[in-house]
């Protein structure tokens, strides 16, 4: 229904401007992603996006969940971390990728901006899981003197995970959306970013909403694997 | 067991003041006050489980029991017993899983069992957990009459297989008088009582033992 809804707002929009380079027909943005599929350059800055968009969700997932482990065991961590991870929630990610870009490549510099975006995002999800479970069951192993991998394996991870990874789908969608703003602003070679700048630039509308519906749709379609994973994950273990 | 000039303060507030306590082998003693008095405090102390000024002599290893079963809903039945014992206890849940009544339920999930079920295997933890005390936090205060009177006698008759050291955090006076050896009485962290019963546990559910109003008007401070 809220499909429809854009949709429909869409065609009305662009009936009422009649203007295609402020807002462009359905049509000749369908037409667009039609030709940007026979592209082999959309589809190498289609595969350069995703790669990096992966880099980043795999690294600020090994590293938000790996400190947030550090954290829940040790309170000076915990107390290292929760300055640092608040500044990363509130600096502003395009002043960062202008900084990055006067020390790294244009090809990096997306990757950074999006772990420090998402870095914050697990491990805030991964420590507060943990403290979850430890609240609930951890006077029940210290009551019984369980012995820390057993806790480990078949108490924090278990009971700690479901929560995470029902987040990772919306996560890695903002990783994907952060990645693409980085590539806008560096110019990053064989990216979205960088043909959604050209397509910006010679006034090719058409291919710009084209280009950002399809970084919608591979977000969509993320989630969809992620959930549908995540149920088949929850199922198994009913 | 001996609990001798036991302190612990939370900040300003003292949870428990200078208790000293005999606990004799083999006796269940129920602690009892209002909410406050410092029922809970005791047992984390006994289990050392918060620091505490003072000394605790002869507790050795402690075996708990909470007011909820405390199950991990990711193990099985069989699995949250494995989860606190040592590998060469293994081979005794069989035969507890059959005295508590769940014999074939051990590859079963917590949420697919009932209250009294969960509360069951909790049960079949605690004394499975080699122990040399056991610490009882209110299990049966969430449990309906039928329920808490099975219960009751349930572990009224484990108990009565080795007969070991148990410390009963109650509010529950009926309760008390039913389980226990003799009851000690806390307000606001300090001692005020300390009332033995006559006779043997586990007694009678529907019996009013004369003990039981001497503890009441004890607890009300008549």
């Amino acid at each position: 229904m809220a499909l429809l809804a854009l949709w429909l707002a869409w065609l009305i929009a662009s009936l009422a401007v009649g203007n295609g380079l402020v807002v462009p027909s359905f049509t000749d943005t369908a037409k667009e992603i039609g030709r940007l599929f026979t592209e082999a350059a959309f589809w190498r800055a289609f595969g350069g996006t995703l790669w990096r968009s992966l880099e980043a969700f795999l690294l600020s997932f090994a590293l938000g969940t790996g400190l947030a482990l550090l954290a829940a065991l040790s309170r000076p961590v915990r107390a290292f971390f929760s300055p640092i991870v608040s500044v990363l929630r509130t600096v502003p990610t395009m002043a960062v990728v202008l900084i990055l870009l006067l020390w790294t490549s244009p090809k990096v510099a997306p990757v950074i901006i999006a772990v420090l975006v998402l870095f914050p995002v697990f491990y805030a999800s991964v420590l507060s899981s943990l403290d979850e479970v430890k609240k609930e069951y951890g006077d029940l192993a210290s009551s019984f003197r369980v012995s820390g991998v057993r806790q480990a394996f078949l108490m924090y991870l278990p009971l700690a995970a479901p929560p995470v990874l029902a987040q990772l789908g919306a996560t890695f969608s903002l990783g994907l959306k952060i990645a693409v703003s980085g590539e806008v602003l560096s110019s990053t070679a064989k990216s979205l970013g960088s043909m959604m700048q050209q397509a910006q630039g010679f006034l090719e509308t058409p291919r710009l909403i084209a280009l950002t519906l399809l970084t919608v749709a591979v977000g969509f379609a993320f989630e969809g694997i992620f959930a549908l994973g995540n149920y088949l994950y929850g199922r198994k273990r009913r | 067991m001996k609990l001798v000039h036991i302190s612990k303060n939370y900040g300003e507030t003292a949870a428990l003041k200078d208790i000293s306590l005999t606990i004799g082998a083999g006796e269940i003693t129920a602690v009892l006050g209002e909410s406050g008095a410092g029922k809970t405090t005791l047992l984390n102390v006994i289990a050392r489980n918060v620091s505490y000024t003072g000394t605790v002599e002869g507790a050795g290893r402690v075996s708990y029991l909470f007011q909820s079963p405390k199950l991990l809903p990711n193990l099985t039945v069989e699995k949250n017993l494995k989860f606190v014992l040592d590998k060469n206890d293994w081979g005794k849940i069989p035969l507890m899983l059959e005295k508590v009544g769940l014999a074939g339920k051990e590859s079963v999930l917590p949420h697919r069992l009932s209250g009294g079920e969960r509360q069951r295997v909790a049960i079949a933890r605690a004394f499975l957990f080699p122990h040399d005390v056991l610490l009882m936090d209110e299990p049966f205060s969430s449990l309906d009459l039928s329920l808490k009177k099975s219960l009751l006698s349930l572990t009224g008759e484990l108990w009565r297989e080795n007969k070991e050291t148990v410390v009963f955090v109650t509010h529950d006076v009926h309760e008390a008088v039913l389980l226990a050896h003799r009851a000690v009485l806390l307000h606001k962290g300090a001692f005020i009582a300390d009332i033995p019963f006559a006779g043997e546990p586990v007694r009678d559910f529907f019996s009013r033992p004369p003990e039981e109003e001497t503890l009441v008007r004890a607890l009300m401070r008549e």
